[in-house]
């Protein structure tokens, strides 16, 4: 009677294909998304990294010019160069005798005068969050991971 | 039904075979194996080590102006995997642009294309950058009409493979300026060039900064921040630029004027102990250190004012008479009748013209330089008391100036196998003993700074990570009573008044001495050849500079007095006026006025 009754209500044969297709279907749609959005993300990742690899080289260049740069500043106002070009204005040191001293309240005479780099930092840390360039695999472990270690802990909230 | 048995028993064994290979899997990841080979496998192959030297720190005068600092150069090569690399046309065009031989870069970039280990020839070191644009717009040219092929070439016209990297090389913006101060960094040497002489290598680790080697992940989805690693610290020297150039200029004058072998002068602080300028002659354009490197190698004097001693002369009569002053021994109105000469330890000793002087007070013993004086002034010090006080103005010992290579001869004193009684008559007026001009400048500065000796130094302050520390003064001992040293002061102006000497200069009252040294030999005293100099400070009612003057064996005159004198002027007159000290009038004037 049992079997009667179940033969009566079952899905006709091309429902049951259906059904199965569908969930087929499904699993490749929510597989071809994940993919997607894993390679996409993954795509992000690389494209950041290329930057940064190129903005590092261009940090790099840009130090060793300015580094440089002041060198060759240095070379145009070396004092062989100042002289001569005082010379050639019509300057010239004055003879000691001929200098007159005023005494300026508060003048202390030429200072120190350089011009220097903030300090640079010295911490190595990633560029790009890790969750960027895990794969899902070390993403879902390490999820696992965490999640034992939290019901072991008795949860974040502890 | 023995076929099904047959099926399920294969597919329950190919089930088993493939879960036990992937437990493997599972196992090989996660052993302790598994994660070694991971961890070489990234470090081979998904990292570089990437080693960061730091910049070298610069190194500045006492306003700013670089003395020291780095530039970027090239070095050319060439990848002789490139397959339209064409050595002819490389050859052709760079031998001109970099100043080779075309053989030697028709061969370098590959032309015999003989199996090489090399994947990479360097053509050329330390390239400047002007030479690079040149390349770069020819290569350029050349690509955009490689059917530029030139004559004798089958292939077209390129420089494919033809590659530049930059890098840093120590530059010398001043050239031969201060040279002797500064050291050098053998750049060309990139391997194994290091610091050498001056404060370069004094303060070689300091200047270099501290280098990392960091992990670099070879794919750019590990990109890190790669550290920037601080450059090495900078020093901020106590010369001045115009004084320094200024000096060297009169002291390259008055060597060549005369055909002296060398000559030093340094001009000091006393209140401070700091160098204001350390001139030598000859020095080296370090930016052409190789051109010297032979010289150098053998032992030569790199700068004068520290690593060579010598026997200085009369100029040593000031650290005599100041002791003698100090201690009681004698009074500025002390009489002694100069006989010529006097006896002491079975040697007669004479003056330097071997006439008698007659009477003469302290202070025309020091005008007339007189040995015979000095001696019988060391002997009513005595040994104990004349080298105790030697001992307390560092003669002898080494100042600890902060520039590498200083040299001293330890002074001879009683009980010492080379020391004999004659020692303290010409130890008394600067034979017999070897001294650096340093040493010289260190112990006179205690006469001119109220009896105070400051440590000599030339780094005033260090720059680290933009934030500069500077170094206070250090006073290193107090030979002499302020008493005494105003007393020496004061005699030794009245006696370059006295005697008109050439190191006058008009509205300055200055102090100092000549001294006019014989020079030993294995053979004894060689003659008619000398060690000119003077020292001297001034102005005498506040002392703001100590001068020091050495010209080696001058051929114009052998007398200090004559040679080293009107350079001590020369000097003051230019310092006067960089340092902004009025005459003793003016001055006068300008302190009634507050």
């Amino acid at each position: 009677m049992a079997n009667r009754f179940l033969q009566a209500f079952q899905q006709a044969p091309w429902r049951i294909q259906a059904q199965r297709l569908g969930l087929i279907f499904i699993g490749l749609v929510i597989f071809g998304l994940t993919a997607g959005v894993y390679l996409s993300i993954s795509a992000s990742a690389y494209q950041a990294g290329v930057e940064v690899q190129r903005y590092e080289f261009r940090q790099e260049e840009l130090q060793r010019q300015i580094a440089d740069m002041q060198t060759q500043k240095a070379l145009v106002i070396n004092s062989t160069n100042i002289t001569k070009k005082a010379k050639d204005l019509g300057f010239e040191i004055p003879p000691q005798d001929s200098v007159i001293y005023l005494l300026v309240p508060g003048y202390t005479g030429p200072q120190l005068d350089i011009k220097t780099s903030p300090a640079s930092k010295e911490i190595k840390r990633s560029l790009i969050k890790p969750a960027f360039t895990q794969s899902l695999w070390e993403y879902l472990v390490q999820g696992v991971l965490l999640m034992g270690g939290d019901m072991r802990s008795g949860g974040l909230l502890q | 039904m023995k076929n099904f048995e047959r099926l399920t028993f294969i597919g329950i064994a190919l089930s088993a075979l493939l879960g036990l290979i992937f437990l493997r899997m599972i196992y090989l990841q996660y052993s302790q194996s598994g994660q070694d080979l991971k961890t070489k496998s990234d470090r081979f192959y998904m990292h570089n080590q990437k080693v960061l030297d730091p910049e070298r720190g610069a190194i500045y005068d006492r306003f700013g102006n670089l003395l020291a600092s780095n530039k970027m150069v090239y070095e050319v090569g060439i990848d002789l995997t490139e397959p339209a690399r064409n050595p002819y046309t490389v050859a052709k065009y760079l031998s001109n642009l970099l100043g080779k031989d075309f053989t030697e870069i028709y061969n370098l970039a590959g032309a015999a294309d003989k199996p090489s280990l090399n994947d990479y020839n360097i053509l050329a070191d330390f390239v400047d950058g002007t030479t690079i644009a040149k390349i770069t717009a020819l290569q350029n040219s050349l690509a955009a009409s490689p059917e530029r092929a030139l004559e004798g070439s089958k292939t077209p016209g390129t420089l494919a493979g033809v590659d530049w990297k930059p890098h840093m090389i120590r530059e010398y913006p001043e050239g031969t300026l201060a040279s002797n101060i500064i050291g050098f960094y053998s750049f060309l040497d990139r391997q194994t060039g290091g610091p050498h002489f001056g404060v370069e290598e004094e303060f070689g680790g300091i200047l270099a900064g501290v280098g990392q080697t960091v992990d670099v992940s070879t794919q750019p989805r590990d990109a890190s921040d790669i550290p920037m690693i601080p450059p090495g610290d900078s020093l901020v020297l106590t010369i001045n630029r115009s004084m320094q150039q200024a000096v060297e200029k009169i002291l390259d004058k008055a060597v060549e004027k005369n055909k002296a072998v060398s000559g030093t002068v340094i001009v000091y602080d006393p209140k401070t102990g700091e160098i204001l300028a350390m001139a030598t002659n000859p020095r080296i354009d370090p930016n052409k250190y190789s051109d010297s490197w032979d010289t150098i190698q053998n032992g030569h004097s790199y700068d004068r004012a520290i690593d060579i001693t010598y026997e200085p002369g009369s100029v040593f009569k000031v650290l005599t008479m100041a002791s003698a002053l100090d201690s009681g021994a004698v009074t500025p109105e002390s009489i002694f009748v100069d006989t010529g000469s006097i006896e002491l330890g079975g040697y007669t000793i004479y003056d330097w013209d071997r006439n008698a002087w007659g009477r003469q007070n302290m202070t025309g013993c020091m005008q007339h330089s007189l040995n015979v004086c000095l001696t019988w002034v060391a002997e009513q010090l005595g040994p104990t008391r004349f080298y105790s006080y030697m001992k307390a103005f560092g003669v002898g010992q080494y100042t600890n100036v902060d520039l590498a290579g200083e040299k001293i001869t330890p002074l001879a004193v009683p009980g010492d196998n080379n020391w004999y009684p004659i020692n303290l008559g010409t130890n008394s007026f600067g034979q017999g003993l070897a001294v650096t001009p340093i040493q010289m400048v260190q112990s006179v500065g205690a006469v001119a700074n109220n009896g105070k000796m400051m440590y000599p130094h030339l780094v005033k302050a260090i720059i680290k990570n933009g934030e500069k520390t500077e170094f206070a003064p250090r006073q290193i001992g107090q030979p002499i009573t302020a008493k005494t040293a105003h007393t020496l002061t004061n005699m030794l102006a009245v006696s370059l008044e006295e005697e008109a000497s050439t190191a006058l200069v008009d509205g300055y009252r200055l102090a100092g001495k000549t001294g006019t040294a014989e020079i030993p030999s294995p053979q004894g005293y060689i003659s008619n050849v000398t060690n000119a100099s003077f020292v001297g400070w001034g102005p005498v009612d506040d002392p703001q500079f100590v001068v020091y003057v050495w010209l080696e064996k001058p051929k114009s005159s052998i007398w200090g007095s004559i040679v080293a004198s009107p350079v001590f002027a020369d000097v003051v007159q230019q310092l006067v006026v960089l340092m902004d000290i009025p005459s003793d009038a003016q001055r006068q004037q300008i302190a009634s006025k507050n």
